[in-house]
């Protein structure tokens, strides 16, 4: 019987596991970390719509736990892919067992940028300057903060926020030229939920431009200006930190065109996303190229996306570029159409260019 | 304003970030080149680096003849736009000439502006197809003179950067009230021109958290501070200071520097830019006239810093009567002994007029108001 290899057991991955089998095609999920759900099932809430990450995760579950063809091996990753499309053979690091596949899926994700190599914003040196994935932790209710927003220095509540958007992401300095897409949209989730908590807060959030572009967003954006959330247009130069653990914050208004500074309680910093770290690894293993920025590469983007350089190996999720989940799960369904039309006519198909 | 509260910066955090950014320090056969105003502000800063060369047995030189031939980068006029990039090239090409002749290939530079113009200089060749056939060309019609592009420009601060841990081996006082046993807090300001033209391969540590400072400070048994304008300018651009209209600015950018160093109670502060050493020890005594704010944060230079705490005779080798803010009462916080009747002793042995009447009346006004600006 066909069975495919998936790389990834994040949103992606887990979708596309459950669209082969709808197929009735066999696969099995590879995935490195102890459990499935990627970044998502650590999401207490999602844009736009304020859904659970957890939650949808859970309803992947459920879909894969209720087909006998899907197999899942958590904890392990490959070390090595032998043979040719439709006969790979692929070892994991875990046993010296040999997976015999007639498609492969990379559906490894990405990473959050670290926030520490934009060294200006002081994350990782200034205890009240954290990352959006940590305002996520802090936000969530299940958490060991219980949802409450309190400064890490003296665990006092954090009333004056400030949110960097853009934190390495569009930026050449960095060598993340790219957008990263999601973090807008994420960070203005995050700053309706501090509001909403506690409407004495004063949530600051300092923006090159607001791309909120699905469906939803715009809307999102628009409720948390009514909400009384400031935007300020314009690039943060400099964090530092007074004695009593205050963050002050030195940017620029360009619609005002004047510098302005700022002290806050608690900073985050809307870090942007990179591929995943496991990239150049997969790249050398599976034989595949990855672009400039470091994503991996389709024969075509436009006409062809979920195709890899290499015949018989699929591309889906962000490990392409960037994608906010129902992209993610939409481009699961994508590549098990194309997988499942491979291992029919073993034909790859060809892009427009 | 007062913090009841001190919260700490990541030490470890910021240590893993300034080590991104580290850079060769040859300390074998090198050129010295002195800076034009740190003799002229604090001579004892300039005369200290021969004798530390000295003390620590490196391989230097400066004295390439009789004759005066090193003379200043002209950096000070390019960044003033009194003249062109091609007239610095010109000039720092020469210097290069001058070294290259007497067999030097690195240089280690006194002032930081300089540091930065010859580095600056060095990455025009690396970058623009041309440019060295046509200084090539002009140094021959000017002078007479060929040269090549020299192998290393250091600054002294990062010799003595390097080697702080054995000076620290041989010092007799340390970075420590004597009165508490605690370390010293200590503001460190680096140079733009040091760590703000070429922050990944010229700098020690970086634009954001520069070690060239801290590290000496540490070896010493200091603490750093980390406060908010930690990197802002001193003030001094040339356009600023230079221009008489335009001065203002370099005394805002101080009393901005101090306004926000002050929550910290720094014990002093410590330089390696003959310019920001000027800017921030003299503009607080006109801050103090045109504002009425008294800082009297003492202000050395990483020299003067080693020499005390070597035990060199504070008046007569590292020459803090020159300061504006007087250094004194960190000495006695140190517990470094000083003799105040060898304050203008002259070479001669004859006592000289003092030149500083703002130090005149400070020890006028006795015990009581020493170490404040009056």
């Amino acid at each position: 019987m066909e069975q495919v290899v998936i790389l990834g057991g994040g949103v992606a991955g887990m979708q596309t596991a459950a669209a082969l089998s709808d197929l009735g095609i066999k696969s099995v999920i590879i995935e490195k970390q102890s459990e499935l759900g990627g970044k998502v099932k650590t999401y207490d809430k999602i844009f736009p719509f304020f859904q659970s990450g957890k939650e949808i995760v859970k309803y992947l579950e459920s879909k894969l736990q209720s087909s006998s063809l899907i197999n899942i091996k958590t904890g392990t990753e490959i070390s090595s892919v032998t043979g040719s499309a439709p006969d790979f053979q692929v070892r994991l690091t875990a046993d010296s067992q040999r997976i015999p596949a007639q498609a492969i899926v990379v559906a490894t994700g990405f990473e959050p940028f670290d926030a520490s190599l934009q060294e200006e914003y002081g994350y990782s040196v200034y205890p009240n300057v954290i990352t959006a994935t940590e305002m996520e932790h802090m936000l969530d209710f299940e958490s060991d903060t219980h949802g409450e927003l309190t400064r890490p220095s003296d665990g006092k509540p954090a009333k004056r926020v400030a949110m960097i958007f853009c934190a390495g992401s569009r930026s050449e300095k960095l060598g993340h030229n790219y957008c990263s897409r999601i973090c807008c949209s994420f960070t203005i989730k995050q700053a309706i939920e501090i509001k909403e908590r506690r409407p004495d807060a004063w949530v600051t959030c300092f923006y090159i431009d607001i791309r909120t572009y699905g469906r939803g967003f715009e809307e999102m954006y628009r409720k948390a200006q009514e909400l009384g959330i400031k935007f300020i247009r314009g690039r943060v130069a400099e964090c530092g930190m007074l004695p009593n653990g205050d963050i002050t914050l030195k940017a620029e208004d360009t619609i005002q065109g004047k510098p302005i500074r700022g002290t806050f309680d608690l900073v985050s910093l809307s870090t942007g996303m990179t591929p995943c770290v496991d990239a150049v690894k997969l790249m050398r293993i599976l034989g595949i190229r990855v672009d400039e920025d470091g994503f991996f590469t389709s024969i075509d983007t436009e006409t062809q996306p979920n195709i890899s350089s290499r015949e018989g190996i699929f591309l889906a999720g962000a490990v392409t570029g960037l994608k906010p989940i129902p992209d993610c799960i939409s481009d699961g369904n994508a590549v098990a159409a194309k997988v499942a039309g491979f291992i029919k006519t073993q034909v790859v198909p060809q892009g427009f260019v | 304003m007062s913090m009841d509260l001190q919260i700490d910066f990541n030490a470890e955090a910021r240590e893993k970030i300034w080590k991104r950014y580290i850079k060769d320090i040859p300390d074998n056969h090198f050129l010295f080149l002195p800076s034009c105003i740190l003799g002229v502000g604090y001579p004892g800063s300039e005369a200290m680096m021969p004798r530390l060369f000295d003390y620590l047995k490196l391989d230097w030189n400066w004295n390439l003849g009789p004759e005066s031939v090193c003379t200043c980068c002209s950096a000070i006029t390019y960044h003033g736009d009194v003249a062109t990039i091609e007239s610095t090239l010109l000039t720092i090409a020469r210097l290069w000439s001058i070294a290259q002749e007497a067999g030097y290939k690195d240089l280690a530079v006194s002032c930081v502006t300089s540091f930065g113009m010859h580095n600056e200089c060095l990455e025009l060749y690396h970058h623009e197809p041309g440019l060295k056939k046509k200084i090539d060309r002009m140094l021959m019609e000017a002078c007479g003179r060929k040269f090549e592009l020299p192998e290393h420009i250091i600054h002294v601060s990062d010799l003595i950067y390097k080697y702080r841990h054995d000076l620290a081996g041989s010092m007799k006082y340390r970075l420590i009230n004597k009165k508490s046993d605690n370390p010293l807090q200590v503001v460190d300001h680096v140079g733009c021109h040091y760590n703000k033209l070429f922050p990944v391969d010229k700098s020690l540590g970086g634009a954001e958290y520069c070690e060239v400072l801290t590290g000496m400070v540490k070896a010493y048994g200091g603490t750093e501070i980390d406060y908010p304008e930690r990197r802002h300018c001193c003030g001094m651009g040339f356009r600023q200071c230079m221009i008489s209209p335009n001065r203002g600015y370099s005394m805002a950018c101080v009393k901005k520097k101090m306004e926000s160093m002050e929550l910290f109670m720094p014990d002093f502060i410590v330089t390696n830019c003959p310019g920001c050493q000027i800017m921030l020890d003299k503009e607080q005594w006109a801050i103090k006239e045109l504002a009425g704010k008294d800082y009297s944060i003492p202000v050395l230079t990483y020299m003067e810093l080693g020499g005390l705490l070597l035990g060199w005779d504070p008046y007569d080798i590292v020459g803090i009567q020159f300061h504006t803010v007087p250094v004194e009462p960190l000495l006695d916080k140190i517990g470094i002994p000083y003799d105040e009747t060898k304050l203008w002793l002259g070479k001669n042995g004859q006592i000289l007029n003092c030149p500083d009447p703002i130090r005149k009346y400070t020890l006028a006004a006795g015990e009581e108001k020493k170490g404040q600006l009056l």
